[in-house]
């Protein structure tokens, strides 16, 4: 190994170091909570977020339980429009079913009892 | 102060037992829906004693799903106000939600519109409502939860 081969040798030590350098500060300035606390330059901005870059987008698939279906809304045909208009203008006797629970409180057998009256 | 707040007690409610009296007036008058219901407690026994205190027995029908004699007393002593009870003995050996269904779905048949008053379990009467939409009925359901 020659004198050039050293120099050559050391330069690119030196050369991959900063390079190693530029690439921590890079990964840390990213990943900001494996960061050590107060190493390094970082900014107070990201300090207030609790280390999260709003940049930064987080990965897809993320679990966020059974949140709520969405209501399907009403299908609206031109017969079932016609059909409650219909029922609207129909004047006269009709003939009524009335079904329901046996358990059944107070309070609420008073009121179907108004519904029939009224 | 006690008489202002007597007065303030009194007068909404005599307000509220002639609107209901106008209300009946009108239904004699104008109305005349005729009203089909099954015979066990709860709704039904409330819309049966609805339909005699409206003083239109003509215009309700009762459906038991079952014989007379399978009713609990309650029912049976208020079905004798009613003029028009059709009874299904031949359902007697079957069990009480088995004879439910078939007593739903006749008077589905007898009927145009469908009002019922049922919980979220209410599993017989929320099938109902269901054979009715069907049967493209003008079906109302009323949650009591």
């Amino acid at each position: 190994m020659t004198s050039n081969d050293d120099d050559y040798d050391k330069d690119e030590i030196e050369e991959e170091e900063d390079y190693g350098t530029k690439a921590f500060d890079s990964i840390c300035s990213k990943t900001k909570p494996g960061r050590i606390p107060g190493g390094g330059d970082s900014g107070r901005g990201d300090r207030e977020l609790g280390g999260y870059d709003p940049s930064e987008r987080i990965g897809g698939g993320i679990n966020v339980g059974d949140p709520q279906i969405k209501v399907k809304e009403k299908e609206r045909s031109v017969t079932s429009i016609l059909k409650e208009l219909a029922a609207i203008q129909q004047q006269g006797p009709q003939k009524y079913c009335i079904l329901g629970t046996r358990h059944c409180s107070f309070l609420h057998q008073q009121i179907i009892e108004l519904l029939y009256v009224v | 102060m006690s008489h202002a707040r007597r007065s303030h007690i009194v007068t909404p409610s005599n307000s509220f037992k002639i609107k209901i009296k106008k209300s009946r007036a009108y239904a004699l008058v104008l109305s005349g829906n005729h009203v089909y219901t099954s015979g066990a407690g709860g709704t039904h026994a409330a819309t049966i004693r609805g339909a005699l205190r409206a003083e239109r027995p003509d215009l309700l029908t009762v459906v038991l799903p079952q014989s007379m004699r399978r009713q609990p007393k309650e029912s049976q002593e208020l079905l004798r106000d009613v003029d028009d009870v059709i009874a299904m003995p031949q359902n007697d050996e079957m069990p009480l939600d088995l004879a439910s269904r078939i007593c739903n779905s006749y008077l589905l048949s007898q009927t145009d519109k469908l009002i019922s008053f049922a919980f979220h379990e209410s599993t017989t009467v929320i099938e109902a409502t269901k054979e009715a939409k069907k049967l493209d009925m003008l079906v109302t359901v009323l949650y009591l939860d």
